[in-house]
């Protein structure tokens, strides 16, 4: 035996080494894959909630509704849900880098590809309804939510300026004309005959609206276009 | 044990301590010859190096997937080791001259071509001596490529980056290394 070999051996006897078992690495290398996968799931359904709430915001005319640019941008732009999806799919990538065999893919390809898989299932979500529901939940449940919900209750409460969103109260449908509850907790008014339904917005008790229109007097608005405000969950905090 | 394959002795290894004597020997002078080329230290303290290296390969045989070659995956741990000797060791960078106007130059001829798949035994301490003044990311590569003489897969399971990245790190390394050449070397 050579000097180098003996003395391995023997340092591995004195010292009792054992082998690491094998479940240990396969435990680790599947946990690997499993955060990956978890992480693209996540990156599908923050995808899913960015084409949602990109197709129930009417960006062009929310620039006309913001004070300001910066509101404008939490407003009509999902950035957490961006940041938050990419920083899901920047784990899954770091995840499958580091799986057995991870490290022989290029990392572009890899991070398109992840992009690719949370695109589609992203879009399955949205089309299935599920990324509506999933907002409800997080509209209900994350402090953020609530804060998006304050800017947009400041930019729906102009109705100086037309504009003006609550929640029905009743509504009187053969004189068309509803009662809403404004987000300063006013009543108002609203003769909505000849206003136009955006979106999936029903004139109902209960219903969370934003409307376009003018301020006739101090308690009666007249609604050109009603639209419903983004999400159930939004609603349902409303109701709170 | 000289016909048996390294797959078939880590399995032995695995049921008998006493057999992984012919791993260890098996690598022994190979991978001692890598460690001095990728830190540049002396054989006691790559001695020292190598045997924490078959220490650690020892408790993470069960890591070893027979699907890959066993030198790569020891190759690997020898890498990861050398590292971990360097971050330990923060002086001993020191002891690699980053200036290019030093005297190896003065016996390296500019035209040793590199570009030869195998290089003459005799050029290879030249060779490593003038790689040493490059980044580590391009004497990483270049020492598995031309002095360890592994395919650009093999660097890509020793040094856990893709195919890709090492053919264009060679590349750039062979430029950078050129260069230093025919800047300093003897004409």
């Amino acid at each position: 035996m050579g000097k180098i070999s003996k003395s391995v051996i023997e340092r591995i006897k004195k010292n009792d080494i054992k082998p690491i078992p094998r479940w240990h690495f396969l435990l680790k290398d599947s946990s690997l894959w499993i955060l990956s996968v978890v992480n693209i799931i996540l990156g599908s359904i923050g995808f899913s909630i960015i084409i949602y709430l990109l197709k129930n915001n009417d960006m062009v005319s929310e620039i006309r509704l913001a004070n300001n640019f910066f509101e404008w941008i939490v407003f009509a732009i999902p950035i957490l849900w961006i940041l938050l999806t990419l920083f899901f799919l920047f784990i899954a990538f770091y995840y499958f880098k580091n799986t057995e065999g991870g490290y022989r893919f290029n990392a572009v390809k890899i991070l398109l590809f992840s992009t690719l898989i949370s695109i589609l299932f992203g879009s399955v979500l949205y089309t299935s309804g599920t990324a509506e529901k999933l907002n409800d939940i997080f509209g209900k449940n994350v402090p953020y939510y609530k804060h998006s919900m304050d800017v947009r209750n400041a930019m729906w409460s102009r109705p100086d300026d037309g504009f003006l969103g609550g929640n029905i109260l009743s509504v009187n449908s053969e004189e068309s004309i509803l009662v809403l509850k404004d987000f300063n907790g006013l009543e108002w008014n609203i003769e909505y005959e000849n206003a136009i339904l955006r979106g999936r917005v029903v004139v109902r008790i209960g219903e969370g609206v934003k409307m376009l229109g003018e301020k006739l007097d101090e308690k009666t608005f007249l609604a050109r276009e009603i639209r419903p405000l983004v999400g159930r969950g939004m609603r349902r905090m409303q109701e709170k | 044990m000289s016909d048996r394959t390294d797959g078939q002795i880590v399995e032995e290894a695995l049921d008998d301590i006493d057999n992984y004597k012919y791993i260890v020997e098996r690598y022994e002078q190979r991978l001692l010859l890598y460690i001095k080329r990728i830190l540049y230290v002396n054989n006691e303290d790559a001695q020292d190096i190598l045997q924490e290296v078959f220490i650690k390969a020892y408790r993470n045989l069960n890591s070893y997937n027979p699907k890959y070659k066993f030198s790569n995956w020891i190759y690997r741990i020898t890498h990861n080791e050398a590292v971990n000797f360097l971050r330990k060791n923060k002086n001993l960078r020191k002891n690699i001259p980053n200036d290019p106007n030093i005297d190896i130059f003065e016996t390296v001829p500019s035209h040793i071509d590199i570009e030869k798949e195998s290089i003459e035994e005799s050029r290879k301490d030249e060779i490593l001596s003038v790689i040493s003044k490059l980044d580590k990311k391009y004497r990483d590569v270049l020492i598995l490529r031309y002095l360890e003489e592994k395919d650009y897969n093999e660097i890509s399971e020793i040094l856990h980056i893709s195919s890709g990245t090492v053919g264009s790190l060679i590349s750039r390394g062979k430029v950078k290394l050129k260069s230093l050449l025919e800047k300093y070397g003897k004409d």
